[in-house]
């Protein structure tokens, strides 16, 4: 291969979901101008900021080689006991209500990601089947706390993380930004994200080169059962109610947006700006079908054609050895 | 004799670089034991290959019987009656031996379902030409490394196989499973079966084969009646003038005790293996492939956790709980099989160089990029390892550039014990001597180096003493200089310690 091809090809290859989600949004946008009114990209951001703040955790955990499908029950249970916490709540400063309410969320879902890991690397049960058991169990604990029936009549200033705007920006594409951008720096600059990538690319190279494989395994799980707790809080905040059956199916969202970014399932390779632009990708997709007034039934056929293709798409163009 | 069963004609096959086969040309008849010698690196399994189908002959032709055939894959190969064994077996461990011996080629009976009944019948009938105590039904997990080959034979035999071409067969065999093989292969040349027979065991040539075809550097030599040569005249053909290894000279310095390992045990594996390593020191552990060699590294590494006995580092005893304890400790293990266990193929060379070092190349936790830079580079002009820049994924370099990432791992990180286990297998003759050369350096410079080999030559070139391991048991000590391959190969294969139950030959 000539040095001209090689350079397309690797320019290619890096940012091929990139140019996907470019031709997506042009297409989409010919097809609907209202697709490009500031209050509606807003509302793209609004819509995709949940699903890619847990989806930044699940890329974690994907590029150890492992998977976490238990990232829904683990939002809907952090947000619930924010909720019960909240409305039990005597405090009369909202700020540190909140800010209670959001440590106490954060708290139970590392509780339950550090739970996964610790199972996953002490217990040698598979990720996937360790997962799918918390998956189960917190969903259960969900229902049995509140006895199936939603936490309603919540303050409005609950509400800000959720609803709220600073500026033209909603809190929540905010909280998005950062979360992207300090695990963008975490992954890509410092020891421990290096040591994610090395356990996913050979957990036992890693080993053997010294690294507490352990350690990073749990990292990865508590990250995940925070950044989903995280997501949680939102979504009980833009709802103003606690649920229990809240969150259901975020875990496939998450995957698809992870993979869809080019994150192998394998491990060792993927980036958090290709799971953010996964997560663009699906968003703009829905929110594009909806201006088009296309029946949920097609949406969810062509969010599953769009997957396949971007995803094969990825494979062909970045064309290497595995 | 009549037409030959096979006749290599001219067969050439260059690689980038290297010619690795130049116009070989000899016979294989029906009914004949050829045995075909020459040292590493020679072309003996690039020849195997070109036969087998796996690789095409740049020039040259195959004439089986009188027809010239061109093998264009291995199927090809294998449907004109070759039958290649390789010194790795290629049995599908959870299928039982009736199930390998058929695997992809099921006898199908009433509506296309398996007709197991017929293929465990035949399988026994194939089975009592060549050892009747084998159980069809047994799951191959369950058989030790010489069955297991007989497997692998009979499954060749099942597919109709005239010419057998067996990889080093004895390399991990008893002396009890060789005389077993050689019974059957003895046979089997009385049903006119045709068997190609590499061996580095020259002695093993004298009581098998009919004629031995000899190959250096890619060049045919010669093919002589086995009765008319002497193990002396082998040995000349295959190195010519040149010795491919210097001779080693005895050495005066070795420095303190850096590493003894006092009565270590791990059941299953290794027993009651006592030695000490000088700082400064090449030693060497001999011994067959399943002896506990790796094993015992392994748990040095603190990979595996001794059961009992004691190490010393520096005469302070520790228990090494896991490789990072090792690491730190300034412990360096590069393991036996550089790709599943040595390098992240998908990562940069930078990246695995630095990989044991990153805690000291971190500030706050941050990489210090470009440190990581420098210190990469500094390694590459070290080991002189090739490729277009540090930023190259090590899954695109050569075998002997990626084990000298592995081993530039170790020495970017400090460690002062190394722990080379087989440091040059897969690995071209060029990067082997620079490897060999490296090992030496580093030795002068005061580590302490333990390689672990199963290249007599290598074990014999590098190091100051030789271990040698049997069966998970320590049988012997020998100094450097005046070791032969003769009294290693005496003792790895030692018939008077196997007094030792504990492990059944080959690995688990």
């Amino acid at each position: 291969m000539d040095m001209k091809t090689a350079f397309w090809r690797s320019l290619i290859s890096r940012y091929a979901i990139l140019c996907a989600l470019l031709v997506l949004a042009i297409i989409i946008s010919i097809l609907t101008p209202r697709f490009l009114l500031p209050q509606n990209l807003l509302n793209v951001g609004m819509q995709i900021s949940i699903n890619a703040i847990i989806s930044v955790g699940m890329t974690c955990v994907i590029l150890t080689g492992g998977i976490d499908l238990s990232v829904g029950p683990i939002a809907a249970l952090a947000g619930l006991l924010a909720s019960m916490f909240v409305k039990k709540a005597m405090f009369d400063s909202t700020f540190v209500m909140t800010s209670i309410a959001l440590l106490l969320a954060l708290g139970v879902g590392l509780v339950c990601g550090l739970f996964n890991g610790v199972a996953v690397s002490k217990l040698r049960v598979t990720a996937f089947i360790t997962t799918l058991a918390t998956m189960s169990i917190i969903r259960g604990i969900c229902f049995l706390l509140t006895n199936s029936k939603p936490i309603f009549g919540l303050p409005d200033t609950i509400a800000w993380i959720g609803q709220g705007y600073v500026g033209l920006v909603p809190v929540a594409v905010i909280v998005m930004a950062i979360i992207i951008i300090s695990m963008g720096i975490l992954l890509k600059k410092t020891r421990i994200g290096r040591y994610v990538y090395a356990v996913g690319s050979n957990e036992e190279v890693a080993r053997l080169s010294g690294i507490n494989t352990t350690h990073i395994k749990v990292f990865v799980y508590a990250v995940s059962g925070a950044l989903s707790a995280l997501g949680g809080f939102i979504l009980m905040s833009r709802l103003q109610t606690g649920q229990p059956n809240a969150a259901v199916g975020y875990e496939l969202q998450a995957i698809a947006a992870t993979v869809v970014g080019g994150t192998k399932l394998s491990g060792g390779r993927g980036t958090v700006v290709g799971t953010l632009t996964g997560a663009l990708i699906i968003g703009i997709l829905n929110n594009g079908m909806s201006l088009l007034q296309i029946s949920s039934y097609w949406q969810s056929v062509f969010t599953g054609v769009v997957i396949l293709g971007a995803v094969a798409f990825n494979e062909l163009a970045s064309g290497d050895e595995s | 004799m009549g037409v030959p069963f096979l006749r290599i004609e001219n067969i050439s096959k260059s690689f980038p670089g290297i010619h690795a086969l130049d116009k070989i040309a000899f016979t294989i008849q029906s009914g004949e034991i050829h045995a075909l010698v020459g040292e590493n690196g020679a072309g003996k399994s690039t020849l195997v290959k070109v036969i087998g189908g796996i690789y095409q002959p740049d020039s040259g032709t195959l004439v089986l019987e009188g027809f010239p055939v061109t093998f264009s894959e291995p199927v090809s190969s294998q449907k004109a009656g070759i039958s290649i064994i390789h010194q790795e077996l290629s049995l599908a461990l959870d299928l039982n031996v009736t199930e390998n011996i058929f695997l992809g080629r099921e006898i199908l009976g009433r509506f296309n379902l398996v007709n197991d009944s017929i293929m465990v019948a035949q399988t026994r009938k194939i089975l009592s030409r060549l050892d009747p105590s084998i159980e069809p039904q047994v799951l191959v997990r369950f058989l030790r490394h010489g069955q297991r080959q007989i497997v692998e034979i009979a499954k060749a035999l099942s597919q109709n196989a005239r010419l057998l071409i067996l990889d080093e067969p004895t390399s991990s065999l008893t002396p009890h499973e060789t005389d077993n093989l050689f019974h059957i292969l003895r046979r089997l040349k009385k049903e006119n079966v045709s068997i190609l027979y590499i061996s580095h065991h020259l002695e093993e040539i004298f009581q098998i084969a009919d004629r031995v075809s000899i190959l250096r550097d890619g060049q045919y030599i010669g093919t002589r009646q086995v009765i008319e040569v002497t193990q002396h005249d082998l040995i000349q053909m295959m190195i010519g003038r040149t010795l491919s290894y210097p001779p080693k000279e005895k050495k005066s310095h070795t420095g303190e005790i850096v590493l003894s390992v006092e009565q270590i045990s791990f059941p299953g594996s290794f027993e009651n293996i006592s030695f000490e390593l000088h700082s400064g020191e090449i030693l060497g552990m001999a011994g067959l492939l399943g002896s506990g060699r790796t094993e015992v590294v392994r748990a040095i590494f603190g990979a595996e956790l001794i059961k009992k006995g004691k190490i010393f580092l520096r005469g302070r005893p520790i228990f090494i709980s896991s490789p990072q304890m090792a690491v730190e400790l300034g412990i360096g293990l590069v393991p036996e099989d550089r790709r599943l266990q040595g390098l992240l193929l998908n990562k940069t060379i930078r990246e695995n160089v630095s990989l044991a070092f990153l805690p000291h190349l971190c500030s706050l936790g941050f990489i210090q990029s470009n440190q990581e830079g420098i210190l990469a580079e500094k390694m590459r002009q070290e080991l002189d390892i090739r490729c277009s820049s540090v930023t190259q994924s090590t899954g695109q370099l050569s075998g002997g550039n990626q084990q000298k990432v592995v081993i530039a791992k170790w020495l970017a990180s400090g460690s002062d014990i190394l722990l080379l286990d087989e440091p040059t297998r897969g690995v071209d003759v060029g990067a082997k001597s620079e490897i060999h050369h490296l090992i030496r350096v580093l030795a002068e410079k005061g580590k302490a180096i333990l390689v672990v080999s199963s290249d007599l030559p290598e074990i014999l070139s590098l190091c100051d003493r030789i271990l040698v391991m049997h069966e998970g048991r320590l049988v012997g000590e020998i100094d450097g200089p005046t070791a032969t391959q003769e009294e290693i190969m005496r003792m790895a294969t030692s018939i008077h310690t196997s007094t030792s139950p504990l492990l059944k030959k080959g690995e688990e």
